[in-house]
């Protein structure tokens, strides 16, 4: 809201195309402000382009996702529905430009889009007619293709440096890659990674002239970032509840604070946040968790989580020593689960790898032929988030081991931050999911989580829990 | 034999086309290597294989009698099994064989007249006990001593069977009977000539229903298959592939395609098999998904229909491994799990361990040797084939109809004669 009073006089059309083609040094710090109305739809359009469907996913994998384009709406439509010619112009040139250099266009795109959407009006229809030719110039060959019954969910994209906004700072944006480019797949990482890069965002802004740090901060700088992480990847749920975090720690802060002050409050009220919701909860849910493991143990785990192979190096090593075995059964497709298996057992653990789900309850959880004690006593999965309705989400194929292992009457241990913890409830798998990205053509498809029921005990950073008692974990953390 | 032939490995029309010309000693051997070597693999291919060496044992072999002949028989389905032990089709197909021999004996017997009938039914007790320990395949000739066993081969257990006065003795040792011998010299030839004529027969008759099988198992799709159905498949086979694009004629659904095994993620699986055309172009769509665990999806699948390798007598399924995955997570969800079987996928055996039956595969395409502290350290377990415990399938279709598990006893006293469930350890090889 703060814009439009700084954009209304500056940001006339007119004003608008010079300041692309020959930008002017002299106002820098009002211009942000318009920069950042007229570039924003460039961007958004970007993250829905090539997967309409998503567009219903994205308010309920984010709400920070949201909360933007009433803010952005409320700044663009007023500054340039005066002007008709210099649409016409803009238009033409970008036109050009983006014949010219497609790959190097950074700012041919919003000139010619941000006329077209004011002029539609119906910021969504508009867009997609802008965003268009650009996908089809785009390096990006294969359409992913969604077969319907799974268009609602989302699906991570990778969007070119060159097709980003401007205002997403150096650090989101290659913090953005790794997410879409699935180098960095964990939640707590995404998370901790998230905050990092949130965190110089914070120290390289300046609150413009006239405006205050907690109103400025948020639409201007802050949701620009959250926007590009999402296109990028669609956040998880921990994700989505630090921003809301943090949103509600920049509105407490004293409107008449200087931009030191605040900024300083922010940077440490993060900097606490990772040491005690990430870095301290890590420890206590392993310390917690190898509390669960017990000499002689069978343990089964699928795939890779960071918790799961904290806890069994913890239970083997820094705790009591005790000696158990592990099997570690694997998606045969993203064989995560070997990297595992090769740490444990140069950890010293004895291990097993299954390579995939064959012979699960066949081999490794029914008791072995001669004896009659079960092969496996536990199962220790990594969970992604747990619901509220005490399903868990976790990677996919968790869901088939903690069911063989119910049917087997093995207890199943879910290791969970509390933070992790939503207050949605999803009572199968497709209510909330993500396609994988690299497996969805007409030939191939693949959902990257599945939820799970079958969960025994969830272990989290305070304390054992049954899976049904999560909304506890929730509230306990509610006022903070 | 054209038809169903097109669809074969080309090892297997190989060995066919050259079983006429190849002595019978020469073709065995071929076939016992290329089982081994899975140069001919899959349960249909195998028991094709299997009925035509065996005509050929009919047709070629040296034979003076029918024990003879059932010895043959024994033996060479004996070396086919051990070549390819997890292939349950194979001793199938030797088994209906020589029930097939059995029952064309008791037929041409019960032709020569009472008097003989009679005679033999007073011998048998004591004849049987002497020679219980008998080596079973002497190439002797020998009849069946008990004729109100043969007239009842298809049921010898029932409890009718068990109080009539004939069967007192033989009751409690079918299996050691058929080694008993007994001179017995009048029809000898114009039997075995007349019984061989109706073998081969049969033979070719079973040869036919290998070739229809799929087509008769399809019948029963369109009564399966309901309209906007979610069906779930596991690893397409032919009878599978069959059956949906029966459906596809009458019914739009959707097809998930499931696919966990590692060798998806590879390039070049980017075009739709032959398969996936017909189906889409029939209106039914298809989506492979490459997850391992498919109970995400459960809640969308309407039926689920495995393709199995064998079907044990309990009910049990082998089949590619992920199967009990799936099938669990079916159960779990509440949805039918369906197994179509050939009749010759159905075997006479219920195996106590099931693990006997799973195929390992080798473990070098997970783990190989640049791992070097992997190999060491880490037992890496890659099951081919899995054992699919008999509770968790709901309906099994076969080529003569829809059965549950409770009615595949019968149909097992229907195609096989009790004597042979375990030729393979009757005979030392």
């Amino acid at each position: 809201m703060a814009t439009e009073t700084n954009t209304g006089p500056t940001a006339t059309p007119d004003g608008d195309a010079a300041n692309r083609d020959a930008p002017t040094p002299t106002q820098t710090p009002v211009e942000k402000p318009v920069d950042d109305s007229s570039a924003k739809p460039e961007q958004e359009p970007e993250a829905k382009q090539d997967n309409k469907p998503k567009q219903k996913q994205q308010p309920s994998t984010a709400e920070a996702v949201g909360e933007i384009p009433g803010s952005i709406s409320a700044g663009a439509p007023g500054s340039a529905k005066q002007l008709s010619n210099a649409e016409k112009k803009a238009q033409q040139k970008a036109e050009k430009a983006a014949r010219r250099a497609k790959a190097k266009a950074e700012a041919p795109p919003p000139p010619k889009e941000s006329p077209d959407q004011q002029k539609k009006g119906g910021r969504r229809a508009s867009m997609h007619q802008g965003s268009r030719p650009e996908v089809k110039s785009g390096p990006r060959e294969k359409k992913p293709v969604i077969p319907e019954c799974f268009s609602h969910l989302s699906m991570a994209k990778r969007i070119p440096p060159s097709q980003t906004d401007k205002d997403v700072h150096p650090a989101v944006l290659a913090l953005g890659q790794q997410m879409s480019s699935f180098s960095l797949t964990d939640s707590i990482g995404r998370l901790q990674g998230t905050l990092l890069a949130l965190q110089k965002v914070i120290s390289s802004y300046t609150t413009p002239q006239g405006s205050s740090f907690s109103r400025h901060f948020t639409p201007h700088a802050l949701n620009p970032q959250i926007d590009y992480l999402s296109a990028c990847r669609p956040m998880c749920f921990c994700m989505g509840s630090a921003v809301r975090w943090l949103k509600l720690k920049i509105s407490k802060i004293d409107t008449d604070a200087d931009d030191l002050e605040a900024k300083a409050v922010l940077q440490e009220e993060i900097e606490e946040f990772i040491m005690a919701r990430i870095a301290l909860a890590d420890a206590s849910v392993v310390v917690n968790a190898a509390e669960h493991i017990k000499d002689g143990d069978e343990i089964i785990t699928f795939g890779s989580h960071r918790l799961v192979e904290s806890t069994l190096i913890w239970a083997l090593k820094d705790g009591e020593g005790k000696s158990f075995s592990v099997t570690v059964v694997d998606d045969p497709i993203d064989k995560s689960g070997l990297v595992l298996a090769e740490k444990l057992s140069e950890a010293g653990i004895k291990t097993k790898y299954a390579p995939s789900l064959g012979g699960l309850s066949t081999h490794i959880l029914s008791p072995a032929a001669a004896t009659s004690t079960p092969r496996s006593t536990k199962v220790l999965l990594g969970a992604e988030s747990m619901f509220s309705n005490g399903t868990m989400y976790g990677r996919a194929g968790s869901s088939d081991v903690a069911l063989a292992a119910k049917m087997s009457g093995i207890p199943v241990i879910a290791l969970c931050h509390s933070f992790s913890f939503t207050e949605r409830a999803a009572t199968d798998s497709l209510t909330y999911n993500e396609i994988d990205p690299e497996r969805c053509t007409d030939q191939e498809f693949r959902l990257l989580f599945d939820v799970t029921g079958d969960i025994t005990t969830v272990v989290t950073d305070v304390g054992n829990a049954p899976p049904r008692s999560a909304m506890c974990v929730l509230k306990r953390w509610e006022d903070i | 034999m054209a038809p169903f032939q097109a669809g074969n490995t080309p090892q297997l029309d190989i060995f066919i086309r050259g079983l006429k010309s190849h002595p019978l000693e020469a073709s065995t051997e071929t076939l016992v290597s290329l089982l081994k070597r899975r140069q001919i693999s899959g349960s249909r291919p195998c028991a094709i294989a299997a009925v035509h060496i065996l005509r050929q044992v009919v047709a070629k072999a040296p034979y003076r009698d029918v024990d003879g002949l059932i010895a043959k028989i024994q033996q060479t389905g004996q070396r086919l099994v051990h070549a390819q032990p997890h292939e349950l089709a194979v001793g199938n197909i030797v088994r209906r064989v020589l029930g097939l021999i059995r029952e064309e004996m008791q037929e041409d017997r019960t032709e020569f007249g009472g008097d003989s009938v009679s005679d033999l039914q007073t011998l048998c007790p004591e004849k049987e006990k002497e020679t219980k320990e008998h080596v079973v395949g002497l190439p002797v000739l020998s009849r069946a001593p008990t004729l109100g066993g043969w007239s009842h081969q298809s049921a010898p257990f029932s409890i009718m069977n068990l109080l009539s006065p004939d069967q007192g003795s033989g009751a409690g040792s079918p299996m050691g009977r058929s080694g008993t011998s007994t001179p017995m010299l009048h029809g000898q030839n114009l039997s075995i000539n007349n019984l061989k004529s109706e073998v081969l027969d049969g033979i070719d008759e079973i040869t036919d229903e290998l070739e229809q099988v799929d087509d008769q198992i399809a019948g029963y799709a369109d009564i399966q298959i309901h309209p906007t159905d979610y069906i779930l498949v596991h690893e397409l086979d032919s009878t599978t592939e069959r059956f949906l694009l029966r459906a596809s004629r009458e019914r739009r659904f959707t097809v998930f395609i499931a696919q966990g095994k590692s060798t998806t993620s590879k390039a070049g699986d980017a075009t739709p098999s032959l398969f996936q055309k017909k189906l889409n172009s029939a209106g039914v769509k298809t989506i492979n998904i490459s997850n391992t665990g498919l109970a995400a999806y459960m809640t969308k699948v309407d039926k689920v229909i495995l393709s199995v390798r064998g079907v044990t007598a309990d009910g049990g399924a082998v089949a590619e491994s992920g199967a009990t995955a799936i099938a669990q997570a079916a159960r779990a969800f509440g949805k039918p799990v369906v197994v179509l079987m050939g009749m010759y996928k159905l075997s006479p055996e219920s195996t106590p361990d099931p693990r006997s039956l799973v195929e390992w595969g080798e473990p070098e395409s997970f783990v190989n040797f640049s791992k070097g502290n992997m190999v060491n350290t880490v037992e890496v377990e890659v099951p081919l084939t899995e054992f699919v415990a008999p509770g968790l399938v709901d309906t099994y279709i076969s080529n003569i109809g829809v059965h549950t598990q409770d009615h595949l006893p019968s149909l097992i006293v229907d195609h096989y004669n009790e004597q042979d469930s375990d030729f393979v350890l009757t005979i030392p090889a």
